[in-house]
This record gives C-alpha cells, structure tokens and sequence, in this order.
C-alpha cells in the first residue's frame, strides 16, 4: 500500500500525503536527537520525574 | 484620558477609590469593542449582558461597603477556550460552535473571585494550534497596529483585544509560544507562566504536557495581578504545583534591574533570523544596561534538539484528544488542524515516551548550566518581520511547516523546558512593527521576571505606546 492510500488511523480515513511527509521528517528528526543524546543513565528516568526536577529547581524564596 | 485608555491596575484602583463605576468602565468597553472590533474581528462573541450585570454586583458590593477583590470591575475578555459553566466556548472551532460546557475554568472562576467582569470570548486558532491567528471558520483576526498583518496566535483576539484597548487584559493559553507571540506581535506583555504554576482545569486542553494558562496585558504591574488572581494549586487539576505563590503584585511594584545578570541567548536565536528583529533585540539588552542590568554571555546549549523533542509531545496529545472528531467528522477541521494532527498518529509509543524520559534530565541541565551564569535569560519572542495575514494564509500546503516552525522557532523550547517566559515590547521596532523579548526564568521564578520587567518597562514607557485605529 502506498502512502497516499494509506487509511491509518481508523479504517477509511486518508491520510494527506503532505502530512505524512511531514510526519516522516519530524520523527527522523526526534530518533535522532534520542539517538545522539540518550544512554544508559537514563534507564531510571520516569516522565513523572520532572515534578521532582521542577520543586528542586525553584527558588526557595519565591523570588 | 478615556476610561479605556487606563491601565488594568489603574481602573481597579478608581473603581475601588470610587472615582467611576464598574458600571462606567464596563460601557466604555462595550461602546469601544463596538466601534473597533469590526475593524479587528477580536471578539468572537460580545456578552453585553453577563458583563452589565457582573460590573452592577461590583458597583452593589461597594455600595454595601463590602470589601472588593483585586479586580473588582476591571472588564477581561478570554480566548474563547476557558469553560464557563453555561456559556458558550468554541474553542474557535466549527466543531464546538454551540458547545455549552457544564463546569466552570478554574482560571475563570478565580478571575471572577478576585472581581472581574467578563466581555466576552476572543477569537483564537482552531483549537490553540497556530502561531499565525487565522481562522477558517470564524476569520482571521487583525492586528491592530496593522490590519494587514497577523497577530500571532494562537491567543489571537487576547492580543488584537487588550492592544486595540478592547479589554484591560485576557487570558491566553501557551502550548508552544501561543500567549508570547500575540503579546509581541501586538506590543503587550505577556506571560507563559511555569508548567504546572496555573491550573488546567477548565481550560480546553491541546498538549497535557506543554499547555499553560496566562495573561496578556498592557503593563506589567497589570500581568502580575492577573497571574496573582489565578497561580497556586488546584484540587481540580491534580498536576497545579504545590509550591506557594510569591507576591507577584509586589515584585512588579518594585522594580529592579541593578545587578541583575542577564544572559544573552544567541546561537539558535540569532539563525535564519532577520536583522530588525535582532537589532529591536539589541535596543531592548541596551535598555535593560541602562536600567542597571549587567550582560554576560550564556551557551543556551542545543535548543534544535529541544524542538525535535517537543514535537511528537504536542503532535501526539493532540491527536488523542482529537481522534474521536477526526474520525467522526474529519470535514469539520480547518486544514491545517488536521494535517497536524496526522502527524501526531504517526508518531510510536516509544518516540512519544522518549522525548518525556528525556524531559527532567534535559531541563536540569539546562537550568543549572543556564542559571549558574545568567538570573534571566533574553531570548527574541519571535526572530522575523511580522509577516502579512495573507503571505502566512498557507492553509496545509508545503509551506505552512515553514511558517509555523519560523515563527514559533524561539519561543517553543521554553514549553519543554517548562520554564516561565514574560515577553514585552522591545523599544526599537521591526519594520514599523513591534518587536518583541522574551525574559526567561528559572522555575517558578515568575516574580524575578516581575521585578525586572517592571525595571525595563520604567526604562523603556513601552505601555504609552498605542495603535491609531
């Protein structure tokens, strides 16, 4: 099946070719900043994580 | 001076002095969105009676000799996506044209704590995602030092409205630069507060991730007091911060830059840009030297790769909230709407979970390696000239990714990285347009941002500035 016929998500539904093409480029994109930046140490990260980076990075006086 | 012309600060002063009514201030809206708005297409919907109504409960209260809140009888008008219980929010939407929600916005409700009165709903993009301010179903919205050119979106009416003197300020929502970019474009201050700092609840969602609730405003002593009215936690949102809210009135109400290090964000910021852009940038680091702020220079580090990880964040929170309508009604959504959308199916679970894995890793770093040089952090809002309504009226062809990514290019990094922005006027213009910086802080560091911008607004009279319409 080619890309401009592709009826992803739902059955029936076309895709814009454009959008896909666009898709295709931005997930190149993100693979390889995760490529070139991640390792091993991120292998305790949570996403959930970042509630505890944000209250330690805040200023104790508010200010 | 007309009534519209005061400040946000300065009519909640007279109201609560009993220099004129809530009821005065409210009618000199009304009459000016009458004559204006036309010209702006600001104002999706104008609530005549809900705002007469809410300015006599105020006008009653005082009589009383009952105490008034902060804002008692100032008018706001909201993007037209906070959730009032009744009342109609389109979310600038076909889809949502009659959709009456059954609870009230958090951010509305404290608005209306603190004495507000509501004008009406503000034209928006089609559900937040656009940095431009078209609209396919209700029209673009104009901005009003140039009707010709956009205003920058996707809070488009809060920025057309509270800059026309429409309103005395709105909310805006900020998934990727959506409240700093109509606060630039059209010459306002305007906060993208931390993430998690304003509850979401009640507010039609785009991103879990990177949307906040904020202000645009005339002033900033004017901003402060609205994100004071609506920052601190929630129960409804269970992901509103914990940590007290500082007195951000205070912070602006003192004004200081002496000593203050700020850090010149360049590399990234300086690319693909255009040179009027960066030399109103220049006019604004010059007048905040002169207001006793000390430069130094700062490696911002790869904010590219900061974008990249955002993407499939806002493109695949999006998608899920919209999947049911885009596979219900597809022909409902504008074009551009929908191809982005698209992008957001196509992106796996593991792109998706990455770039929130990397999340709290990257903006440690960022905050410490940043904040270790520089107290706040200039950026450019936005690096161009103010294009034209009609040069960015792109729809979903090749060229939109182009526009959307050039104009939001600056702003987008900070929704990642979670970190508060107050963007305001620069001092020189940009092709006879505003130009616009962004002071970036580091979590929960909105006062700073307060007490400094107050500083550079004394040294600069921005807010004296004002479209002839």
């Amino acid at each position: 099946m080619s890309e401009t016929e592709r009826d992803e998500p739902f059955p029936g539904y076309r895709y814009d070719p454009a959008a896909s093409a666009r898709a295709d480029r931005a997930q190149a994109v993100l693979r390889s900043a995760v490529l070139d930046h991640g390792d091993g140490s991120l292998f305790d990260t949570e996403p959930q994580h970042i509630e505890t980076a944000l209250a330690r990075l805040a200023p104790e006086d508010g200010v | 001076m007309s009534l519209t012309g005061l400040t946000l600060a300065q009519a909640a002063a007279g109201v609560a002095a009993g220099e004129f009514t809530a009821t005065e201030l409210t009618e000199a809206a009304l009459a000016r969105i009458e004559a204006v708005n036309p010209k702006l297409n600001a104002f999706l919907r104008v609530e005549e009676e809900t705002a007469r109504k809410g300015a006599a409960a105020v006008d009653a209260k005082r009589a009383a000799g009952e105490t008034l809140g902060p804002l008692a009888g100032v008018p706001l008008a909201h993007k037209d996506m906070y959730y009032r219980a009744g009342g109609l929010t389109t979310c600038g939407s076909r889809i949502r044209r009659e959709f009456r929600p059954e609870t009230t916005s958090t951010a509305l409700a404290r608005l209306a704590e603190a004495g507000a009165t509501y004008l009406g709903g503000l034209n928006m993009a089609e559900f937040a995602m656009g940095p431009t301010g078209h609209n396919e179903h209700f029209g673009s919205c104009r901005n009003p030092w140039d009707t010709t050119r956009i205003t920058g979106g996707s809070s488009s009416g809060s920025g057309s409205a509270t800059a026309a003197r429409l309103c005395y300020g709105a909310l805006g929502s900020d998934t990727g630069g959506s409240i700093r970019l109509p606060a630039g474009f059209c010459n306002l201050a305007g906060m993208k507060p931390t993430q998690t700092r304003v509850s979401r609840f009640g507010a039609m969602g785009l991103s879990f991730s990177l949307d906040n609730v904020g202000p645009l405003t005339r002033t900033v002593l004017d901003n402060a007091l609205m994100l004071a009215a609506i920052a601190g936690r929630d129960p409804l949102d269970p992901t509103s911060a914990r940590i007290p809210v500082p007195d951000y009135a205070a912070a602006a109400r003192v004004p200081g830059a002496s000593g203050v290090r700020v850090g010149v964000a360049r590399g990234f910021f300086e690319e693909d840009a255009d040179e009027p852009a960066l030399a109103a940038r220049d006019s604004a680091l010059a007048a905040l030297v002169a207001a006793g702020a000390r430069p130094v220079e700062v490696d911002v580090g790869d904010m590219a790769r900061i974008n990249a990880l955002s993407a499939p964040l806002t493109a695949s929170e999006a998608a899920t909230l919209h999947a049911h309508w885009l596979r219900e009604r597809p022909q409902d959504y504008g074009a551009q709407m929908r191809a982005r959308c698209e992008t957001g199916f196509r992106f796996s679970a593991v792109d998706y979970l990455s770039a929130q894995q990397f999340r709290p890793r990257i903006v440690t770093e960022f905050a410490e390696r940043v904040f270790s040089v520089c107290d706040v952090l200039l950026a450019p809002t936005f690096n161009v000239a103010t294009p034209t309504i009609e040069e960015t009226d792109v729809g979903s062809s090749q060229g939109f990714e182009a526009v959307i990514s050039r104009l939001s290019r600056c702003t987008r990094p900070f929704n990642y990285l979670t970190l508060p922005g107050l963007a305001l006027p620069t001092p020189e213009a940009v092709l006879g347009m505003p130009g616009s910086i962004q002071l970036v802080g580091r979590p929960f560091g909105e006062a700073a941002l307060y007490r400094l911008g107050a500083a550079y607004e004394a040294e600069t009279g921005f807010p004296d500035r004002a479209p002839d319409l």
